[in-house]
């Protein structure tokens, strides 16, 4: 037996129909619930204006809450918000009087008549919750459940995709038979960590569809909602053995101190102290890529893109590269950010211009970047990116800043050194009163690769590995003793 | 605030009802009050009336005696009597100043381009686009 196909429509939010399981499903009955400020009537809005057509129209009914006038005001602001479709497509109609005067039956008859003479695809009704308060008649609760149901069996009867939406928490009121009657369910909340806010949303509920569990991170904007769904590819970051395919790194020795250049779809921290020339090597890590027509991005939490482009050695020929739509160089560092909304616009870039390498420069940075409450799971959103990223086929270079520690070696102040596939590191050594530096390659998985330490320089722009530091004990101590000939342990 | 836009598109929709007397001047009222009502409440249409009035009554003589209905859908029944001892021409000032200051109003919260777009269907064959 067949079954029945449930077709979705879009939400027009990006992300949000990944979350859902592939859309709106076609007839569904909805319920959209959160406190004040959460953005539910925003999402209202931008469904309708998504997807009303003079055909398919859609009706937007307000009752008490936000005067309609204030809300077709701030609506305005939205980008979705199309003035021409106001009238034929989006009909906007005031239920105030009917529910003041007349209560959920008056209420109930206009939605009725008002479906009825426009026939509409979309209904959202904005607030139910407003209409729970409005009718204090006597087992006022018992009418409110009966209201929403008639009114969910009409809206079905009538083929339209309604939206209920409410300040009602269902984490609160779970017992609300409200919940039971919806096909679906979408949360909004948001919370406050110090001074960042973040807002989330989760499906709570969606029938018919396999939505995605748990809390997303969303954000308002001029184009109104955007949700960041998790992305959870952990499966992908597991390698076997290093792959055949090496990349270089702009610096033969140094693809040499790898066994051979950075094995493709590997992620690669790069620590060192400040200055030490990690943007360097990132830098000419991307170039190196970009001249064997590999495109590259490089996510910048630290400098912004102009600035960046001034200040690198490689300014000109990256210019050239984002003209050229091989090279894109993403700011990001609001201090708000989502992990996911970080990890979604990096790997999107990625997609779009079919980036082989990615240069997060620098996870120090990252973390600064992330709302508070995101940087207690920060060693946890970092295995979600490296995974994500790696899994879109790209091979990742992250830098990291080094506390300049002689007494011990700890090659990340995150502790994420297992999380990655090869490491650099950088530090600065003091050779007869002068402060030169040094690299090493400490790990590359399933590969062979050079213990040695070497001496490096920055010369125009340039990392130049130069010849191992053989003569020389105790380098990472910070106080090296020359090796006297002859007198080798 | 009017601009004007306002102050065109008042003028327009005023001339367009003067042509069936002086007497029609409530008119524009009733037909934006259709239009607008179920959007925004009839109490919300007749709010900003009021308020427009109130902006306009100091400086429009003929208005001074005129005083918004409590009942929203009627309240600009008594404007045309307050007006009908002043010429034609009189009345069309007086007429133009008070709805300019209330398209205004609602010009400040929605914009120009939501207002027209709302107030089409009621005057239909008025070229709003022109205003």
């Amino acid at each position: 037996m067949t079954g029945v196909t449930i077709a979705t429509i879009p939400s027009g939010v990006p992300g949000l129909d990944e979350v859902l399981g592939g859309g709106i499903p076609h007839l569904s009955f909805n319920l959209v619930v959160g406190g004040p400020g959460c953005g539910k009537t925003t999402l209202g809005h931008q469904i309708a204006f998504t997807n009303a057509t003079k055909a398919n129209r859609a009706l937007y009914i307000s009752i008490i809450g936000e005067p309609p006038l204030k809300m077709l005001r701030y609506q305005q602001q939205f980008s979705f918000f199309d003035a021409a479709k106001v009238g034929e497509a989006v009909r906007f109609i005031h239920l105030g009087e009917e529910a003041r005067s007349g209560g959920l039956g008056r209420v109930l008859d206009r939605i009725v008549e008002e479906v009825a003479r426009t026939n509409p695809a979309i209904v959202v009704v904005d607030s139910f919750r407003s209409m729970m308060h409005a009718d204090k008649e006597p087992a006022a609760a018992l009418d409110v459940q009966d209201f929403i149901q008639r009114l969910s069996i009409h809206l079905t009867t009538c083929e339209a995709t309604t939206f209920l939406i409410g300040e009602l928490s269902h984490d609160a009121e779970p017992e609300s038979p409200i919940f039971t009657v919806a096909d679906g369910i979408v949360a909004l909340s948001q919370s406050t960590d110090r001074n960042s806010v973040v807002r989330k949303l989760q499906v709570v509920k969606m029938r018919g569809q396999g939505q995605m569990p748990g809390l997303q991170t969303m954000r308002i904007s001029r184009d109104g909602v955007s949700v960041f769904p998790r992305l959870l590819t952990p499966d992908e970051h597991v390698k076997p053995s290093a792959p055949a395919l090496r990349l270089e790194t702009g610096d033969k020795t140094l693809d040499e101190m790898f066994g051979g250049g950075v094995p493709s779809g590997y992620s690669v921290l790069v620590c060192g102290p400040s200055g030490s020339g990690k943007t360097v090597l990132s830098n000419e890590f991307i170039l190196a890529g970009a001249q064997r027509g590999e495109p590259g991005i490089i996510a910048v939490f630290e400098r912004r893109p102009n600035d960046y482009l001034q200040t690198t050695p490689f300014g000109t020929e990256f210019q050239q590269l984002i003209r050229e739509k091989k090279l894109d160089v993403l700011y990001l560092r609001p201090l708000d950010l989502s992990i996911d909304e970080t990890l979604l616009e990096i790997r999107n870039a990625a997609l779009r211009i079919g980036a082989k390498r990615i240069v997060i420069d620098s996870l120090s940075g990252l973390e600064l970047a992330l709302a508070p409450t995101f940087r207690d799971d920060f060693r946890e959103s970092l295995y979600r990116i490296v995974g994500a990223l790696t899994g879109v086929g790209a091979t990742l270079l992250s830098t990291v800043e080094l506390d300049d520690s002689y007494n011990f070696l700890r090659l990340s102040p995150h502790g994420i050194a297992f999380l990655s596939d090869a490491i650099v590191l950088q530090r600065y050594v003091e050779i007869d009163s002068e402060l030169r530096r040094a690299i090493a390659v400490v790990k590359v998985r399933g590969s062979e690769h050079s213990k040695e330490l070497r001496e490096y320089a920055i010369e125009a722009g340039r990392l130049k590995v130069r010849a191992p530091l053989r003569n020389y004990d105790g380098l990472l101590t910070g106080r090296p003793r020359l090796r006297v000939p002859g007198k080798d342990p | 605030m009017p601009t004007s836009k306002t102050d065109a598109l008042a003028a327009k929709l005023v001339d367009h009802e003067l042509t069936g007397g002086a007497d029609a001047i409530g008119a524009v009222y009733e037909k934006t009050f259709a239009q607008l009502s179920p959007i925004i409440g009839a109490h919300g249409v007749r709010g900003i009336f009021a308020r427009a009035l109130e902006i306009v009554q100091p400086e429009q003589p003929l208005l001074r005696s005129f005083v918004v209905g409590t009942e929203p859908l009627r309240a600009a029944a008594t404007l045309a009597p307050c007006l009908s001892r002043a010429s034609v021409a009189d009345a069309r000032v007086a007429g133009i100043a008070l709805y300019t200051a209330f398209f205004g109003l609602i010009v400040t919260f929605i914009g120009f381009e939501l207002t027209v777009r709302l107030l089409h269907a009621a005057w239909p064959q008025v070229d709003m686009k022109e205003t």
